[in-house]
């Protein structure tokens, strides 16, 4: 169960981090569409029907997609990445040596009798459930539609 | 005369009124509204006496027979003062718990025999090879700690200890929570439905040990436990040739607050477990009452090392019965560093020479 929740907690860790750091890397947040009407605009071409055409050609396509973003993402600040991966090795270096410091304390208070209950001897007698009361509790929703 | 009759709300605990219009009780603090039969249950358990009622009888231990005691001697030691027993062909020289000397003081005489008698069955090497099997695989353990520990000094000891068996009789009562949730176009929904949970049980616990020594670390023997009672015989002195056994300096009347509370522990435990289906629990009130409860009078073999590093004093134990193996370690604190720093190095590493290839 420990053991679940250090993989779970470094694996939200890294996730979180990785995201941050995409998202750092690029600089900008990256919005294709966004970037290809501003191309429209400048070059005065269609894009949306050179996407068309490249669509009839799947591989070419994505191949050109890709491209795009690769290029963007090279453009990334290799000290913030290496910063942020910085960030997640010391998370991980801790979560390790605390790993190791905690194998050095095998003294522990024993809190219950659990070893020392009687055989077959637990018998519930009395097992009632009263509903008691109702509570409904609303939360307006944020709005997501800004149009 | 007429009692008046109050009832609480158990949302606000304020006074509760019936509500003709809805027919059902209605608190004008919170506006809840309840069952009339649910609020008479609900206000029953929370005036119900909440006392617990753990009374023992400990008759523990019995009487010498007569000339039973003629070859045990009694050593004290010069620092901690404790009092250990040896029969006359075992020599004391230093003390198990503290490691001082300790002087023969004279026949033993007085105390309670014990009951019973767990008969070491790990010998001496088995004990190294535990003390050796404990240092392993510890990185941060510093190296001049495991090249200096005594490991010739380890010493077999026989450890008085309380057996308390006793019936519990368990009153518990809970607060619980259902909640569901949904939502709409505008609004997200939070449903809480609020029980009343209500157990009422019996459970037995046999022979839960308590360390009745005062200089034996009460922790450290929790730490070795479990040991298993069916190979537990009648007390013979032959059991102790060979072996160290400690006179208890804590009575069985002393100890029974440990026991009480671990055994209401696992009362609770146990109970709780059955309280399924909900999202919350809250404990409200938890009685234990206890029957039956008798006190033996045991001794327990475990092998000790006592060590001293850098002022300070460490100390292993291994259950005699078992081979449970136990003592807190020192750490070396400039090899933590350097794991630390280690670690996030070549993780760093690692990680951006990943993500560079990959393209993140």
């Amino acid at each position: 169960m420990k053991k679940t929740n250090i993989i779970a907690g470094i694996s939200a860790a890294v996730i979180l981090l990785s995201g941050t750091a995409f998202s750092a890397s690029a600089g900008t947040e990256y919005d294709p569409a966004a970037s290809m009407t501003a191309y429209a605009d400048e070059y005065d071409v269609d894009v949306y029907d050179d996407i068309d055409e490249y669509a009839e050609d799947e591989d070419s396509y994505s191949s050109e997609n890709e491209t795009v973003v690769r290029s963007k993402k090279e453009r990334s600040n290799p000290v913030i990445v290496l910063l942020i991966w910085l960030g997640i090795s010391l998370i991980i270096a801790g979560i390790a040596v605390g790993s190791m410091w905690s194998k050095l304390k095998t003294v522990h208070k024993k809190n219950n009798a659990a070893d020392y209950q009687k055989p077959n001897s637990f018998k519930v007698n009395v097992s009632r459930d009263n509903f008691l009361y109702k509570k409904v509790e609303k939360k307006r929703r944020a709005n997501t539609n800004n149009s | 005369m007429a009692e008046l009759i109050e009832y609480k709300c158990p949302c606000c605990m304020g006074k509760l009124e019936f509500n003709s219009q809805v027919q059902k009780m209605k608190c004008p603090y919170c506006e809840s509204e309840f069952e009339v039969a649910a609020v008479q249950q609900y206000n029953e358990e929370i005036n119900r006496d909440a006392q617990d009622n753990m009374n023992w009888e400990s008759p523990a231990g019995g009487e010498w027979a007569g000339g039973e005691t003629d070859g045990m001697r009694v050593y004290t030691c010069q620092s901690c003062g404790g009092e250990v027993v040896a029969d006359q062909t075992t020599a004391a020289s230093t003390c198990p718990y503290c490691d001082a000397p300790v002087v023969m003081s004279g026949n033993f005489s007085g105390d309670l025999r014990p009951d019973v008698v767990i008969p070491f069955k790990l010998d001496k090497e088995a004990a190294k090879k535990a003390l050796m099997k404990h240092l392993d695989g510890k990185r941060l353990l510093p190296k001049v700690f495991r090249e200096q520990n005594h490991i010739d000094e380890i010493k077999g000891v026989y450890v008085p200890v309380w057996l308390f068996d006793a019936d519990a009789d368990a009153h518990m009562s809970y607060k619980a929570e259902k909640k569901r949730r949904w939502s709409d176009n505008n609004f997200d929904y939070v449903e809480t439905s609020t029980y009343s949970v209500i157990r009422e049980g019996d459970i037995a616990f046999e022979r839960v040990p308590v360390d009745g020594s005062s200089k034996m670390d009460d922790t450290l023997m929790e730490s070795i436990e479990p040991f298993n009672y069916t190979d537990a015989v009648s007390f013979s002195t032959a059991y102790l040739s060979g072996y160290l056994a400690d006179k208890y300096d804590v009575t069985a009347d002393q100890s029974i607050g440990r026991a009480n509370d671990r055994i209401k522990k696992s009362t609770e435990q146990a109970f709780r477990a059955t309280v399924t289906g909900y999202d919350t629990v809250t404990t409200e009130r938890s009685i234990v009452n206890l029957s039956n409860g008798q006190a033996k009078y045991a001794l327990y073999p475990v092998w000790l090392l006592n060590t001293t590093w850098n002022g300070n004093r460490y100390t292993f134990a291994m259950n005699g019965q078992t081979g449970k193996f136990v003592g807190d370690l020192p750490a070396d604190k400039g090899a933590a560093f350097r794991w630390f720093f280690g670690i996030t190095g070549v993780a760093t590493a690692v990680l951006f020479g990943l993500a560079w290839l990959l393209g993140l």
